[in-house]
């Protein structure tokens, strides 16, 4: 028994030890967040898209970066970057509504792996931007994961790190963004709206200098109905000008509390999809 | 001339068609202007005699041509149709026509002057003339002997004689035209002032027209009248339809067309000698006799032989030889291709001061472009590498095929590297692949490997890939995350707008869903939403037109809410349950089928309330159809709503499928679906084609 407590005291110790922030890794954000780098997934896709008026239906490859969000390999994603952005063109171009985008040979390729995973469309929300897809078979061990429960606010003037992948030409090797808080946003819902205007990193994480989730990175397009009135026209364009569009495409921050409420229904989707199987 | 049946064009040409032909009608006393003189009258009488007796004797012989056809592109099978016209030619059915109509036919119909339809089966192809033999199936007419046609001959034909042009005109069957020759040697030089002959080729890239001078005239001929018979007064057919464009046509002489097609009901096919080289005449160079070897094929007959471009050609296997304009290119090269395969040909030449004896030993003229096929699993399509594509590719060998296209999102193009449109496909698993044939027989074998390892050549580097199988099992479309909703459509009252009515800005009702929860609760169309649980509902620009409906899908499904309306100057407030989205269009599941070659998908509440259709109409819509296919050649279109198949109800797509499963197991020869397109319930009949390819087409069909 002795022994026992003994051992228990020791791997308690030794936990403790590993969990103590390193004091150059605490002070420095960047050593920090790219140890999330094993929670960050590939998702290589193909789009059956079919538009009509477009004659032949098209098929097109895609990769994208997305995020596992618990260790059953749920995975999150910009809806956007697997398809979404077919429907925000549509809008755009007036085009019809009457289109469909479907993405399949879904794989998630998980840390160095090579062959991938496939997965399954679970459901997706584009208010928000957001896509969720299940792994589909469990997997061996639970994997690391994003926990958008546990979160914090942003707040205007405050410094942000946003976490993605580079390029596989370079090695996808994490890299750490500072951005700051220009604005929040109550419309169309709550959002944090970076300094400076990005046109990229589509659902990547968005973290406060202490390392807590504070959101991911989304697109939030009008509908067609609100393109609709040509977004002050006029003069400047349909677009009302240069300015206006870069708003309509830059990444803004979607609260992690908001991707917290939408990923637990959508939790509720993939069960009920499990029990009709 | 090959038009496809878009029933859009078809129908704006014929619309323009038949604002010409109401043309002379609508000029008071024309004819009696003329009919007061006599001699004038006399003369047309007569002529008018001499055309009915002229179309009288070729007409009963014309048939219109329908062609299913098969086309190889971007890594798929693409069906078509296309239109042409023809002359039966001999009393056992042969239907003489251009090659372009039937290209790429894997189906031919041919409607006789009688109106009726019997298929026919293909006999022969030249494209190097752009002509074609159909052979009709006579088993069809239960006996009967077929009309037929004579030729006369071209030689005859002079500028200013009357001729016909009988065929069918944008599709529309049994037409005829009257015109005059216009010249009866033309051909088309490279450019102003150009010596040389054009390089013509029919739409695929194949090369046309070498041997050919044309007929010109000026009786109308329009897509649809290709392969259609040029007729002189006598009643002889003097020329087939080939080109037009506007009063100008082209028929290829019948001396030519008469030569060819009979070569291609005896054997097949025209073999003809080459000698790989081409000429320009004399006009305009200081040479007085002879004619200039414009281009010589490095490695063709007449490049081993010796000769050069540049070269004066002054005597063919001892006979003299002078070409002082374009138009006599055709004839020599003509001549030249009906010399013998394996001919030693000798070319008396002058080069500078030398003169030269130099021995061509002809090879066969193999046609320009190999045959094509798609290999849909492996996700690209290929062709046959020719002798004259091996040497335009700078290929060493013929070996191997050429990769044509690529599907996007297929595995040849997912693979690393991925094969590109102009790859040499040169191994599979390490086997080598000689020919289109070996590449269609590895497929069979090697169709289930889940990878296989391929060797390629591009621009003259040799390369390994894998393709990897892929599940192409069709997905269901994502579905959205279920949110609340609330069936009223709205529109934003905005501050101008707001400012002519009750001074109030907000969203106004436009349209109340039936059987939804928003038309149980009590809310009228006209009413003002101004708030919702009391948060301002107040929109200020077009760009809050979704504000509302942003608000409500951010709400839980189930709430209760309550709306503040604006009735008739009255403030009200409504209590109303918030339901579940209704699936969207875009998010309704889709089957498509392969034989029938149309897809559905599930109707939406959104496809009710568009079509206000009753809640009880139950059916699939047609998304696409393939023109070409069995929905589309029945006149099935998008929109449409299966109603029922045969005798079985079509309530959705389970029963969409188990119907269409039954009938691919019974295998009728007609299927009847009822349709509901817009107010009016439809029936159309589907005729499927469940025998195999012909034999020497086969292939394709096997791979793809």
């Amino acid at each position: 028994m002795r022994s026992f407590s003994f051992l228990r005291c020791s791997l308690a110790l030794l936990l403790l030890v590993a969990m103590a922030p390193d004091p150059v890794a605490s002070a420095n954000p960047y050593h920090q967040l790219t140890r999330h780098r094993e929670a960050m997934v590939d998702l290589k896709y193909v789009l059956d898209i079919k538009v009509p008026g477009l004659g032949s239906d098209r098929e097109v490859e895609g990769s994208t970066t997305c995020l596992l969000i618990d260790p059953e390999g749920l995975v999150l994603c910009s809806h956007t970057e697997i398809g979404g952005y077919v429907g925000l063109l549509q809008q755009l171009s007036g085009g019809s509504s009457d289109y469909s985008v479907v993405p399949r040979q879904i794989e998630v390729l998980i840390g160095d792996d090579t062959e991938g995973v496939p997965a399954t469309f679970v459901t997706r929300d584009r208010d928000r931007d957001l896509a969720w897809l299940q792994l589909q078979e469990a997997p061996a061990e639970p994997l690391p994961f994003f926990d958008f429960a546990s979160s914090t606010p942003l707040a205007v003037g405050q410094t942000f790190y946003r976490l993605r992948l580079m390029d596989r030409f370079f090695g996808q090797a994490p890299i750490v963004e500072e951005g700051v808080v220009g604005a929040v946003l109550d419309k169309p819902r709550r959002l944090y709206a970076p300094s400076t205007p990005t046109s990229s990193g589509f659902g990547t994480p968005v973290f406060t200098a202490d390392g807590r989730l504070a959101g991911i990175t989304v697109l939030q397009a009008p509908t067609a109905e609100e393109l609709a009135s040509g977004l002050g026209g006029g003069a400047a364009g349909p677009f009302g000008g240069s300015e206006r569009l870069q708003d309509l495409v830059s990444g803004l921050i979607l609260p992690a509390e908001d991707v917290a409420r939408a990923t637990r229904l959508a939790r509720e989707v993939a069960a009920a999809e499990k029990e009709g199987e | 001339m090959k038009i496809p049946l878009s029933p859009t064009v078809r129908r704006q040409l014929l619309s323009s068609l038949l604002v010409f032909l109401a043309g002379p009608f609508t000029v008071p006393g024309f004819f009696c202007a003329h009919a007061a003189e006599a001699a004038p009258e006399a003369f047309r009488d007569e002529l008018q005699e001499t055309i009915r007796e002229a179309r009288d004797r070729v007409f009963p012989a014309l048939v219109s041509i329908r062609v299913l056809t098969v086309d190889y592109r971007g890594g798929r099978e693409i069906k078509g149709q296309s239109v042409g016209s023809g002359t039966i030619i001999t009393a056992e059915g042969h239907v003489l026509t251009n090659q372009h109509v039937i290209d790429g036919g894997r189906t031919f119909l041919c409607t006789l002057s009688d109106k009726r339809e019997i298929p026919a089966t293909l006999l022969g192809e030249d494209p190097l003339t752009d002509l074609a033999v159909l052979q009709l199936e006579l088993e069809a007419l239960d006996g009967e002997t077929v009309p037929v046609a004579e030729f006369g001959s071209s030689e005859h034909l002079e500028i200013g004689d009357y001729v016909m042009a009988m065929g069918s005109p944008f599709s529309l069957s049994r037409s005829v035209s009257l015109g005059i020759v216009s010249n009866t040697e033309r051909v088309f030089a490279g450019g102003f002032g150009s010596q040389e002959l054009e390089e013509m080729q029919l739409e695929r890239g194949q090369r046309t027209g070498l041997f050919t001078r044309w007929i010109q005239h000026d009786a109308v001929i329009s897509p649809g009248n290709s392969g259609g018979p040029l007729v002189n007064l006598a009643g002889e057919v003097v020329g087939v339809n080939e080109l037009g464009s506007g009063p100008l046509g082209f028929a290829i002489p019948s001396d030519l067309a008469r030569r060819v097609a009979d070569e291609l009901i005896e054997h097949g096919e025209v073999a003809r000698a080459w000698h790989g080289l081409s000429f320009r005449p004399i006009q305009g160079t200081p040479f007085d006799h002879g004619t200039l070897v414009s281009s010589v094929v490095v490695d063709g007959p007449a490049g081993q032989a010796g000769i050069e471009a540049g070269d004066l050609v002054t005597a063919i296997d001892g006979e003299p030889l002078t070409l002082r304009f374009t138009e006599e290119i055709p004839l020599l090269l003509d001549r030249l291709a009906n010399l013998p395969i394996g001919h030693n040909t000798r070319f008396s030449i002058r080069r500078g001061e030398k003169g030269l004896d130099l021995e061509v030993t002809t090879e066969k003229l193999e046609k320009d472009l190999g045959d094509a096929a798609s290999f849909t699993s492996w996700g690209f399509t290929a062709r046959q590498i020719t002798p004259r594509m091996a040497r335009e590719l700078r290929l060493e060998t013929g070996r191997g095929v050429l990769i044509t296209g690529v599907r996007r999102g297929g595995p040849a193009q997912l693979a690393e590297p991925p094969l590109e449109p102009g790859d040499i496909l040169s191994q599979l698993e390490q086997r080598p692949v000689e020919s289109l044939a070996s590449l269609v027989e590895m497929h069979r074998e090697l169709e289930d490997l889940p990878e296989l390892l391929v060797g390629f050549a591009r621009r003259g580097t040799d390369h390994l890939t894998l393709l990897e199988s892929r599940e192409d099992s069709a997905e269901d479309p994502p579905r959205e995350l279920p949110k609340a909703w609330l069936g009223l459509a709205t529109q934003a009252v905005l501050p101008q707008l707001a400012a002519r009515l009750d001074g109030v800005t907000g969203f106004r009702i436009s349209r109340i869903y039936p059987g939804t929860l928003a038309a149980e609760a009590d809310l009228e169309t006209g009413d003002l939403i101004i708030a919702l649980d009391d948060e301002p509902m107040h929109p200020e620009s077009l760009q809050d037109s979704a504000l509302f409906h942003r608000r409500i899908r951010g709400r839980d499904i189930g709430d209760e809410i309550r709306l503040t309306v604006l009735r008739d100057g009255a403030r009200h407030e409504v209590p109303v349950t918030l339901e579940r989205t209704r699936l969207s269009k875009e998010e309704a599941r889709r089957h498509s089928d392969g034989d029938f070659e149309l897809s559905v998908r599930e109707l939406t509440f959104f496809d009710r309330d568009e079509q206000q259709w009753q809640d009880d109409l139950r059916g699939v819509l047609v998304e696409n159809v393939d023109p070409a296919g069995w929905a589309g050649l029945a006149g099935l279109r998008p929109g449409d709503l299966v109603l029922r198949i045969e005798d079985q109800e079509i309530r959705g797509l389970k029963s969409f499928r188990r119907t269409l499963d039954e009938i691919k197991e019974t295998r009728p020869e007609q299927v009847i679906v009822v349709v509901r397109r817009g107010i009016q319930t439809r029936f159309h009949f589907l005729e499927p084609d469940w025998s195999p390819e012909s034999p020497d087409r086969a292939h394709s069909r096997e791979a793809s």
